[in-house]
């Protein structure tokens, strides 16, 4: 599956973000290959870089306040960084599209979701209004809101949340994108909800076969869709491997502090390990691992040299220092 | 509740009484008894009664069939204003709303400095340039009404455009002209519909107001204003020339002024809980 040419190919970009003179940094040298047909999973905390990664795939990172300090973002080849605005567009929505967390929010109260339906379509695939009104109806029928007319003539308001989940990815998908960026999708969605979307995607990802950036906080909602996965931590990506190679055998501290920190019915009663310290201030810009100062392992080459992201097999990247090494935490 | 009822009911006879005014406005050839500008002068000063409903004024005309004309000239002065000002400020509200910073203060200084001279004032100013008459007076008003459809478009521009599906529609490659068009008018409309029908009672009063003062529509053209201004000088003999010509343009202004509100209410989703 990844030995042919990534899709998108994220290479060592850097984002900083500068308000009144403080600078804060949201990238610090990320890269990832996604590809086609496959679900990459990036998982990390608040803050630390995943919704500013996708932004800059889909080149919305807020102006002026975000600065693309390096790196390189490839579409196929295509240099996507530094496109011009009206050509980046035909990319969103029609090669690249996008689901976000609200769906209350992301969905436009004043048209009906089969008014937003055709929008797309007519925007994006120059559909007459016929095509575009049996292009909604398939899609609904797609992402499981029936065929007949009653969704499609709902304003936003109308629906449950996860009916309005399923139109936003409804209208995602509406122009056949290669690209689908799922920015924590079920985090506002209650459980049941959550598997029914997860599967929803996973369905649609293998009939298009698209590749999928699937982001979330939460491992455990990652572990259901994602093939690949890659960890980021203060704007690095500190591992990246397949999904249940993470599982088995993470090889950086951060990652296996995170797996400790799935709740688990097995361990019930006992308290949830939580990882000490805080996460490292945006405004800092250490010369050695982020991760050093809450890391139990962290030496004093920790402080001193920032590991490199490294293949150490097949297919599994770590950045630290001793990744190869057995630890015991 | 018994609030909400009273409230409702004034917001249906408001309506009823501008939907009855737009009518006989529409309809006022058809309709009136007499020509607005034939001079009856030996019939001059007569008491409403059954030849003139309402009574005649100083040159014998009939009250009703100027208050009927007048009418048309309060209506037509409210919606072309209304227009002026609603594209004016429209275009200036969401172009410093959506643009950089800059032009955005610049655009408000601008707006600012509009509203800051009295709005008489200023309309004297402006039509005394233009010359008077029922265009110019409609061009001036317009022009004073736009700022605060600048403003209020302006800062709605800026609250909508941090929602997110103008986010999510730009995600999805929508274009900025798209967006405004699609995506932030339509969700602003409420407010601004709510604006337009409070600028309207603003615009009737001041047409009045010139052309009480003589700087509005030229006589023997009929506007309330005007009958007012002939009326002054008659109180104690005709007051029927003052009380029906005020009490249509009262009623107009508040009929106008109690749809605004209870539109306002309407949108308003926190006050909408009964």
């Amino acid at each position: 599956m990844n030995t042919a040419e990534p899709l998108i190919a994220i290479e060592n970009l850097r984002v900083e973000f500068t308000q009144e003179k403080r600078r804060a940094f949201a990238l610090r040298g990320i890269s990832i290959s996604l590809y086609r047909n496959e679900v990459h999973g990036l998982v990390g905390e608040s803050g630390s870089g995943k919704t500013v990664t996708s932004m800059a795939i889909i080149g919305l990172l807020p102006k002026p306040a975000a600065k693309i300090l390096s790196g390189s973002i490839r579409y196929e080849g295509q240099e996507l960084l530094f496109l011009p605005e009206d050509e980046l567009r035909a990319y969103r929505g029609g090669k690249i599209a996008m689901v976000f967390q609200e769906p209350a929010k992301y969905l436009n109260p004043a048209f009906t979701v089969g008014e937003q339906i055709r929008e797309m379509v007519t925007l994006h695939m120059g559909l007459e209004r016929s095509q575009a009104e049996a292009r909604a109806h398939e899609l609904l029928g797609l992402v499981g809101l029936g065929k007949d007319d009653r969704v499609l003539k709902a304003y936003p308001h109308e629906l449950s949340s996860g009916m309005k989940q399923r139109a936003m990815i409804a209208i995602a998908i509406s122009c056949n994108p290669d690209f689908l960026i799922a920015d924590e999708p079920t985090t506002s969605l209650d459980v049941t909800l959550q598997l029914q979307i997860l599967k929803l995607l996973k369905r649609l990802k293998n009939m298009k076969s698209m590749g999928m950036l699937f982001i979330s906080h939460d491992l455990s909602v990652i572990r259901e869709i994602a093939d690949r996965v890659s960890v980021i931590y203060a704007g690095k990506i500190v591992e990246s491997t397949r999904m249940a190679r993470l599982f088995e055998h993470p090889m950086h501290p951060y990652t296996r502090l995170l797996l400790m920190s799935i709740p688990d019915a097995s361990r019930k009663g006992k308290r949830l390990a939580t990882i000490a310290g805080q996460v490292l201030d945006a405004k800092d810009d250490p010369p050695g691992c982020v991760f050093a100062p809450r890391c139990p392992m962290a030496k004093e080459v920790c402080y001193r040299e920032s590991p490199k992201l490294i293949a150490h097999e097949a297919g599994h990247a770590s950045a630290c220092h001793f990744a190869e090494e057995a630890w015991a935490l | 509740m018994v609030l909400r009822k009273a409230r409702r009911l004034l917001f249906s006879l408001a309506s009823l009484y501008l939907l009855v005014l737009v009518a006989l406005a529409i309809a006022a050839p058809r309709v009136s008894p007499y020509s607005p500008t034939e001079q009856f002068l030996d019939r001059r000063f007569h008491a409403p009664g059954p030849a003139n409903f309402l009574g005649t004024d100083n040159f014998g005309r009939d009250i009703l069939t100027r208050i009927l004309y007048g009418s048309r000239s309060a209506l037509v002065v409210g919606i072309v204003t209304v227009s002026v000002a609603l594209l004016l400020g429209g275009a200036v509200g969401l172009t410093a709303g959506m643009g950089p910073p800059a032009l955005d203060s610049a655009l408000m200084l601008l707006m600012d400095s509009v509203l800051s001279f009295p709005t008489i004032l200023l309309a004297i100013t402006i039509v005394s340039f233009m010359g008077y008459g029922l265009v110019q007076v409609m061009l001036a008003l317009g022009i004073i009404s736009s700022p605060i459809f600048a403003r209020l478009i302006r800062a709605e521009t800026l609250s909508i455009k941090t929602e997110g599906y103008i986010e999510a529609a730009r995600a999805l490659g929508t274009g900025p002209v798209k967006i405004v068009f699609r995506h932030i008018i339509p969700n602003i409309m409420s407010k601004v519909i709510v604006q337009c029908s409070l600028t309207f009672a603003q615009a009737v009063v001041v047409e009045s107001s010139l052309s009480f003062l003589g700087v509005g529509i030229q006589p023997p053209a009929a506007s309330w204003g005007l009958m007012l201004k002939d009326a002054r000088n008659y109180l104690v003999q005709a007051p029927w020339m003052a009380i029906y010509p005020g009490l249509c343009l009262a009623l107009t202004v508040l009929s106008f002024n109690i749809i605004g509100d209870s539109l306002s209410e309407q949108f308003n989703p926190r006050l909408n809980d009964s």
